[in-house]
Parts: C-alpha cells; sequence; structure tokens
C-alpha cells in the first residue's frame, strides 16, 4: 500500500486518529523515511485497510477476481456470470473484463470478445465494451508476433482499459483464456496477466481426481512463478453420485498442495441444453419452418435411423430427431408424438432434417402446421448427430433461468464467503 | 421479348401459354417435364421460367430448387403455377422459399390474364 494512498485517507481520517498522524497530513508531502515513520507505516496501513469513506465503503484500490480454469469448457463463463450475480445480489457494482479475447465479434468497428458481449447484454455491467475487451488476437497475430515481440503496448491496454473499469465500479471480474498458460506465446498468459492486474484467482477444474489435481499443479505453478495469490480452487460439472468423495478426494490434495478448496459444483443437464436456434446456427441449417419456436430448448438427441415401431420408445421428454429428409415414416411419427399430452414419455420438440433431402410439399404442410421448428441440413445423419451431440453449448443472455440455476449452484455448493471478502478488499 | 421455359406435363395447357406468351412477343421453349427442361436451360438465356407444381419425375419444387443451385438466384425470374396446393387447402407463401424457391406462385385456376399479368410483373423486375 502506497503511502501516498494512506495519506489520502488519512487527511479525512485525521481527527479520529490522533497527533502523529495529524503531523503526517498537515505537511502535505511525502515524509522522507525515518525510524519514526517506519514505526508508524505499518499501523498507516492497518488503518488504510480498514477506514471506510462516506458511503461504508472501504477506500481503498478496487478489487478484483481473476477466473480461469484448467482447461476449455470446464465451465469459467458460467462461473463468472454466476459471480457477477452472486456479487451484484450483494450490493456490489460488478464490471466484467476479458483482458484477452480470441473469440470476438465486431462491435461499431471494433474487436470485442463475444463473452464480454454476453455479460452486457446479461447484466448491463458498468464500463464500455472497449475496456471489457481490450486486446484481442486475430488469425495470424501470434505468428507475426512471435517475429516482432512487444509486450509493452498489449500490458499498457490492458492495464488502462483495467483503471477505467475500476472508476466505476466496485469490483471486476476477470475472465481468463483457457489455462493459466493460454497466451504464453505473445507474453500474456493468464498467469502474466493476473499477475500486471495484481489480482487473486480463482481457478475452476473438471469434475475428477488424479488427473484434475494434475492440472491444478501445473496451472498453480505457473501462478506460482509469477507471483499471483490463488483465492482458491473450485471443481465444476462433477457427475452428482461422485460429489461427495472427489470434493473429499480434491480437497485434500489441494491441501497437500497449500491451496484452498472451495467447493465442487455438481453437474447440472438443465444449464447445458441448447436451444433450436443455437443448433441452427452450429449446423449451418436451412430453417424449413417454425421460426417463432427456435428458442425452444432441447433435451435429448434422437437419432432415427431405424423403423418407426423402433423410434417411438426411443422418444424422450425434449426429444431432437435428426433424421434422413426422406424419411417420410420417422417424420409423421415425430408429427404424431403430441397425441397424448400426458404421456410421460414426452415428445418431439424439434426436427433435423438430413442427407439434404427435402419432404413432399403435403409434407412441409403438415410440419407448417404443427409445433414443430425444422431445420434442413445437407449433411447426413451422422455427421449432423456427432456435430450436435459434440458440441458444448454457451450461454445466451435471454437463459435467465440457465443464470439463475448457475448462480444458486454457486451458493449452495462453494465457499462463496471466501470469494465476498475478496469483494471487501481482503 | 424475353426466352421464357415452360414445364408442364397438361400438353393442353402448354399449348393455351404457348400461344399467349408468343402473342406477347416472347420467344417460349415448353417441355412435359423437368428433367427434358433441364438439359436444355444451360444452352439458352432464360429470362423466365414457368413451371407447374406437380410433374412426373422431379416435383415442381425439385426442379426449383436444382436449378436456383445450378444457376443461382439472379438469372431468371420463377413463376410456379398449380391448383394442388389450394384444393388441399395448402398456402404457399415466400415462407416456403426454402423448398420451393420462386418469385411468384400462382394458382393453375386463375384466368390467362391473371397469369399474364404475373408475367409482366417478373419481367419487369431487374433478374
Amino acid at each position: 500500500m502506497s503511502p501516498w494512498a494512506c495519506r489520502h485517507v488519512l487527511q479525512r481520517d485525521a481527527p479520529r486518529t490522533g497527533v502523529i498522524i495529524a503531523a503526517v497530513h498537515e505537511s502535505g508531502k511525502a515524509i522522507p523515511p525515518n525510524r519514526a515513520y517506519l514505526d508508524i507505516l505499518p499501523s498507516l496501513e492497518e488503518h488504510c485497510r480498514n477506514s471506510t469513506n462516506d458511503n461504508g465503503r472501504k477506500e481503498q484500490q478496487v478489487s478484483g477476481i481473476f477466473v480461469v480454469a484448467t482447461g476449455q469448457d470446464v465451465g469459467k463463463t458460467t462461473t463468472s456470470i454466476s459471480l457477477i450475480g452472486l456479487l451484484t445480489s450483494h450490493g456490489y457494482k460488478v464490471g466484467f473484463m476479458k483482458p484477452v479475447g480470441q473469440q470476438y465479434v465486431v462491435c461499431d468497428g471494433a474487436k470485442i470478445d463475444k463473452d464480454a458481449v454476453l455479460m452486457q447484454e446479461t447484466f448491463n455491467v458498468p464500463g464500455n465494451l472497449a475496456d471489457m475487451s481490450p486486446v484481442t488476437v486475430p488469425r495470424g497475430f501470434v505468428e507475426a508476433y512471435l517475429f516482432d515481440r512487444k509486450p509493452e503496448p498489449l500490458r499498457k491496454s490492458i492495464q488502462e482499459a483495467y483503471a477505467r473499469l475500476e472508476a466505476v465500479c466496485d469490483i471486476v471480474v476477470v475472465e481468463g483464456t483457457g489455462h493459466a498458460g493460454v497466451g504464453s506465446c505473445f507474453d500474456m498468459s493468464n498467469a502474466d496477466v493476473a499477475a500486471l492486474l495484481g489480482l487473486k484467482v480463482l481457478i475452476i477444474t473438471e469434475g475428477g481426481i488424479g488427473s484434475a489435481l494434475d492440472q491444478l499443479s501445473l496451472n498453480i505453478s505457473l501462478f506460482r512463478d509469477r507471483k499471483v495469490e490463488i483465492l482458491g480452487v473450485m471443481a465444476n460439472k462433477v457427475f452428482p453420485d461422485k460429489l461427495d468423495r472427489i470434493a473429499k478426494a480434491v480437497g485434500q490434495g489441494l491441501e497437500n498442495m497449500g491451496e484452498r478448496f472451495l467447493g465442487a459444483v455438481p453437474f447440472e443437464a438443465n444449464i447445458t441444453y441448447p436451444h433450436v436456434g443455437q443448433l441452427a446456427k452450429l449446423l449451418n441449417a436451412e430453417i424449413l419452418c417454425g421460426e417463432e419456436a427456435l428458442g425452444r430448448r432441447v433435451e435429448h438427441i434422437l437419432v432415427a435411423a431405424m423403423e418407426p415401431q423402433n423410434v417411438v420408445p426411443r422418444i424422450r421428454p425434449g426429444s431432437l430427431m435428426i433424421t434422413p429428409g426422406d424419411r417420410i415414416d420417422n417424420i409423421l411419427v415425430a408429427l404424431n408424438s403430441k397425441l397424448d399430452p400426458d404421456d410421460a414419455r414426452g415428445r418431439v420438440e424439434a426436427l433435423i432434417l438430413t442427407g439434404g433431402f427435402m419432404p413432399h410439399f403435403t409434407i412441409i404442410d403438415l410440419l407448417k402446421k404443427s409445433w414443430l421448428p425444422v431445420l434442413m441440413c445437407e449433411e447426413d445423419t451422422y455427421a449432423v448427430s456427432a456435430k450436435v451431440q459434440g458440441k458444448v453449448f454457451k450461454m445466451l443472455p435471454e437463459d435467465t433461468d440457465k443464470i439463475e440455476m448457475a448462480r444458486a449452484l454457486i451458493q449452495q455448493y462453494i465457499d462463496t464467503e471466501a470469494i465476498l471478502a475478496v469483494a471487501e478488499g481482503n | 421479348m424475353a426466352r421464357i421455359l415452360l414445364v408442364d406435363d397438361d400438353e393442353d395447357l402448354r399449348e393455351a401459354l404457348t400461344e399467349a406468351l408468343t402473342q406477347q412477343g416472347h420467344e417460349v421453349a415448353s417441355f412435359a417435364n423437368a428433367e427434358l427442361a433441364m438439359e436444355h436451360l444451360p444452352k439458352a438465356e432464360i429470362n423466365l421460367v414457368i413451371t407447374d407444381l406437380m410433374l412426373p419425375g422431379i416435383d415442381g419444387a425439385e426442379f426449383c430448387r436444382l436449378i436456383r443451385k445450378e444457376h443461382g438466384g439472379d438469372k431468371f425470374k420463377i413463376l410456379m403455377l398449380s391448383n394442388m396446393p389450394a384444393e388441399m387447402g395448402i398456402e404457399i407463401t415466400e415462407k416456403d422459399n426454402a423448398w420451393a424457391p420462386t418469385d411468384r406462385f400462382v394458382d393453375k385456376r386463375a384466368s390467362m390474364g391473371e397469369i399474364m399479368a404475373a408475367v409482366q410483373e417478373l419481367l419487369k423486375c431487374p433478374g
């Protein structure tokens, strides 16, 4: 803590702190280091940490939390969303930053990371988009950087953007990209950025024991090397029936490493289910009918490559049927799956027709008159189902129920006191 | 004067439409099915395709999809004629472009005057 910062606080609080402090602030200058100054410096720092401004909030540097995972699709963005929700519910003005973005969109001529756009659209976080996404990495950037290595402009962009966010927020959730070392190739690893911003790190790991702890060990090493303090580790997407066992084992493993375990969040399938619109985008599919139902969520994939009598027993609630466009028999099964609304087996909620086969217009007319959104793909059934099954679908701003679900999971399973303590400046 | 490709398996209707279009000063190539029409299409600079929906073999909707895919959307206009959808209570709108990429759909039971008016309208639009 800089003496200059302390003096600013002390000037305001001088009447409460006594003669010695009055001598410090009356000079209006930094006192050269002498024994008296050094003697009182620890108490000055302690005072600064505990002092409050007129609004009762801690008078100190705006805090932030750096969120990073041990890999991709572990749940960083979902956790960031949950943290913003949690901190906002405790009365904090929460900002968001993605210091280094690799997947970006163009907004008003500027390249903005998709996660920054998501956060602004979901939470209307303070600050402008350019500050939330100061550095984006387009194709070819790394190769060019390797032969013209200049980290300072990147560092400066991130620092200045963070400073502008600090001015309008109580706390900033900063989301990294991938694991601790991602970005090392251009001197902007997550560990480098966390160190640059002076932030504590929350590490998210996937559910598991051995490989999870191994990956954590690697990640923690890099953070330690950069002298970044680790707030704690949370495990995400843990199979519910293994939750206690994994939580206990990973907790012990982290204790062995000298790090804190914040808890394990069970896998919640509802958070992962996509909308039909997301599927259409993934598959670059043509929408045959049912545009008004593109927001419908599907929960189960049914590849109807067999005879209709064998398709029927496989229909589940929220089924997405994938079938070749010339399988009129299975299309009719989908259309008839709503016959009994009380049937617990559920019904087909969306249809993907593959192979580029267009049904007869009389069948199309039945589909148009039904509740089904229908997508058309040129690719064959195998290619389409592989793409759909292998994809991790990200949250969208309109997924308010998913967002609330994720926030509730964090609240229930994670030591949020540790996170809130960061917001309090500890 | 426009070059028009006409596809309909109804010989009487083909003759009537060909005569009406020729009187308007247009050049008409007519075929009884889509397969023959597709062979002719690349050989001529066509401005307008008039097709029935219910054709033997490849139906009119598939014919439209195939020629759009092969020749693009800007090379010529497509007018589809059919009484079948109306008789079945099926409404075809511009939202049906995925399965029937036409520029205009006219019920075949319409008068020759209405059909000619649709032809005129399509030929006036920039291709």
